[in-house]
């Protein structure tokens, strides 16, 4: 009992008890002001250290981070370009697209005729003369004198067919005549192509009242053309006192310059009126 | 590669472009002749002594395909093959120049020949539009593209013919 109470078992029962106070104090949180001004300078001393050990660890191994970043930017690179280049064929599909269903509403909008759908895969080699070159041929059913159209209105005629191209006259090359119908005058008259490309209106009788903006269809006259297909509208008229008719200017509707698809209308039979010219 | 089929390869190539690209490229109405360009360029280097046969063969091909007088294509490359074979002889020292006077020349002749063919065929036409709108624009793009299809061609057929054979 006397050894129970000795000094040495005295004083650890004070360091036992100050030390459960303190844990005390400090779970119900009364010695965080004091935690905090004693841990802060350590903590600031650690980061310290950490950064700088960060740092120099940063310094020696930072050529093999460079590579591997060089490598992740390249391969990174090449994924966005592979992307880019993904994004221009699907803008290109799309644009295909939206060129096929204008067609395929004309087509829907016009089911009095049968059509071919084809792509403009060229243009004529001289200048003098304004043919296109289609990738549909006499293995598709195109034959001669086939009137082609797109969703705009008309484009021209097949003038000559291999097994898988065909070649297209348009109707502003010089050697075309179409015969058209003046919608708000009623008046037939012709429309005839230039070699740069410009298509003029004849025929007009002088005392047709011809306005700037008339609409011009086929008047399916001469039986190269199924009638009633848009043709253009009237840019300017001129009428002189002393010739027979009026003559004009024809804007067609068909940008002839940017055609990459057409339809070919496949059950329009030409008519050959040759044999009845004098 | 052998020759006859480097310069077959070429050929339909340079076709190809033409139909393809470069008609649609149109400065007012006029396009330039990339086909006429190569024929000239190809010329210069030939001292096959079946090289006209090609050109034949061409202008027959490009004939078929246009839409104008068949003989018309024909009648010019064989024209170039012949000039460019006589000034190959006479100033082969300026190359350059021997291919601006033959695209000059020969575009001109060629776009003449298609006016006098359009005139018999009765198509209305003033010399004046003719002019402004395809004969010159088609004159300057042959001017500008002759440098690089020549450069193009000599440097496509060097191998085929190594500096320092005999011509």
């Amino acid at each position: 009992m006397r050894n129970l109470f000795s000094f040495t078992n005295l004083r650890n029962l004070i360091i036992l008890l100050v030390v459960a106070g303190i844990l005390i104090l400090a779970i119900s949180g009364y010695l965080t002001p004091i935690f905090n001004l004693s841990f802060s300078p350590l903590i600031s001393a650690q980061s310290w250290l950490s950064q700088r050990y960060l740092a120099i660890r940063d310094f020696f191994t930072y050529p093999r981070d460079m590579a591997t970043l060089r490598a992740q930017n390249l391969q990174l690179e090449n994924e966005v370009s592979m992307l880019q280049s993904k994004i221009v064929e699907l803008q290109e599909s799309l644009s295909q697209a939206q060129i096929l269903y204008a067609l395929l509403d004309f087509a829907r909008a016009n089911p009095e005729h049968d059509y071919l759908a084809a792509t403009v895969i060229g243009r004529e080699i001289s200048p003098y003369y304004q043919y296109i070159i289609i990738d549909k041929g006499s293995n598709d059913g195109v034959l001669h004198g086939m009137p082609v159209v797109t969703q705009q209105g008309l484009v021209g005629r097949i003038d000559a067919v291999i097994a898988n191209a065909a070649r297209v006259q348009l109707i502003s090359d010089a050697n075309s005549v179409v015969n058209v119908h003046l919608q708000n005058a009623k008046v037939e008259a012709q429309i005839r192509g230039s070699i740069t490309g410009e298509i003029t209106l004849e025929m007009v009788p002088q005392d047709a009242e011809v306005q700037i903006g008339d609409v011009l269809l086929t008047s399916g006259l001469g039986g190269n053309y199924p009638p009633n297909i848009f043709v253009g509208q009237v840019l300017s008229m001129q009428s002189q006192k002393n010739s027979l008719f009026q003559t004009g200017s024809v804007q067609s509707i068909v940008d002839f310059s940017n055609l990459s698809a057409v339809l070919v209308i496949t059950n329009f039979e030409v008519v050959d009126i040759s044999p009845l010219i004098p | 590669m052998p020759f006859f089929l480097l310069t077959i390869i070429s050929f339909i190539v340079t076709m190809m472009l033409h139909i393809g690209i470069v008609s649609r490229a149109t400065l007012l109405a006029g396009s330039a002749d990339l086909v006429l360009l190569f024929i000239a360029a190809w010329s210069f280097r030939q001292d096959h002594k079946n090289a006209w046969i090609y050109v034949l063969a061409f202008g027959l091909i490009v004939g078929s395909i246009s839409a104008g007088p068949s003989l018309i294509p024909l009648i010019t490359y064989l024209l170039i093959f012949l000039a460019a074979k006589f000034m190959h002889n006479q100033i082969w020292r300026t190359p350059l120049l021997s291919m601006f006077l033959l695209t000059f020349f020969g575009t001109l002749f060629q776009n003449g020949l298609h006016l006098v063919g359009l005139w018999m065929q009765g198509v209305g036409f003033t010399v004046n539009q003719a002019f402004t709108n395809i004969l010159l624009p088609t004159v300057l793009l042959n001017m500008l593209l002759a440098i690089p299809v020549h450069a193009l061609v000599q440097e496509l057929f060097r191998s085929e013919l190594p500096a320092g054979a005999p011509l």
